[in-house]
């Protein structure tokens, strides 16, 4: 186990001695990783906003049942996802489509590449302009597959931390992973092939 | 993994490959793939900066608004003044 999952677990264990000062340097901790991922999800501050609360008084009040078999931060983004997820099949069902989805990302189209893009150096790729496309490349894709782009590259989970995350097999990450990549992949380098033709 | 034959079925690994999934004789054929097809080995470069990139794009500043709000809420609801 990590550093990082045992200094967790110890602060765990005060929260459920009665130490509430401990439970919010678990939310200090976790609170702006847990809000990019949930703006990611829902693309909507104010929703984003709302399941951020849901989400950690939902740790809170089920902070006993943590069995432990996971790190904290799986399973708090576990939770987070849950919710996300009921909240967009309430209020934006045609977005958790999953056939849709599969239909639309089944023939991608054949890969391209342009030496635009790779070429390009760090500093403009993530200037204000260039993260400003990456954010919109990442919010362009169906949401099954952003979730599992902005877990495994963005906040870093593995591959089987994600399939726990979101609860679903390991290959189904992978083949969303996949696809995910590749499609920001080609939309970045559209816009890097356009930029330096009209440079 | 099925059989290595086109570009396309190379293509298809990369993302695995990038993960550390793939086996090692596998990993050494898309290694000799890349080395010899220039445009294979593009997409490749291009996959790994757009995972690179990924990764350091996307801030996790929460604003200060938020952040209160989020405490106070917490506060309030877990029954701690």
């Amino acid at each position: 186990m990590t550093d990082k999952a045992n200094e967790d677990r110890a602060t765990i264990q005060q929260v459920l001695k009665g130490d509430y000062e401990a439970f919010e340097t678990l939310v200090e901790k976790y609170q702006g990783r847990m809000y990019r991922h949930l703006r990611k999800m829902v693309k909507d501050d104010q929703c984003a906003e709302d399941l951020l609360q849901e989400t950690f008084l939902n740790a809170y009040r089920g902070l006993e049942g943590f069995s432990g078999n996971s790190s904290f931060s799986t399973w708090l983004f576990r939770i987070a996802t849950n919710n996300a997820l009921m909240f967009l099949r309430k209020h934006r069902p045609e977005s958790v489509q999953y056939d849709d989805e599969v239909r639309d990302y089944e023939n991608p189209s054949l890969m391209t590449a342009s030496p635009e893009f790779v070429s390009t150096p760090l500093d403009i790729l993530l200037s204000e302009e260039g993260l400003r496309q990456i954010e919109e490349a990442i919010d362009s894709l169906p949401v099954l597959y952003r979730s599992v782009l902005v877990l495994r590259d963005v906040e870093g989970f593995t591959l089987e931390e994600v399939s726990i995350i979101m609860e679903t097999s390991i290959p189904a990450v992978k083949s969303r992973l996949h696809r995910a990549r590749n499609a920001v992949r080609e939309i970045l380098t559209a816009y890097y092939f356009d930029r330096e033709l009209s440079a | 993994m099925t059989e290595l034959r086109s570009c396309k079925d190379f293509c298809d690994c990369l993302s695995d490959y990038l993960d550390g999934e793939i086996e090692e004789d596998e990993c050494r054929l898309i290694e000799e793939h890349l080395d010899k097809c220039p445009p294979c080995e593009l997409i490749f470069q291009s996959l790994r900066k757009t995972v690179d990139i990924c990764g350091q794009g996307v801030s996790d500043r929460i604003p200060e608004d938020v952040r209160m709000r989020l405490k106070s809420f917490l506060r309030e609801h877990c029954g701690k003044q």
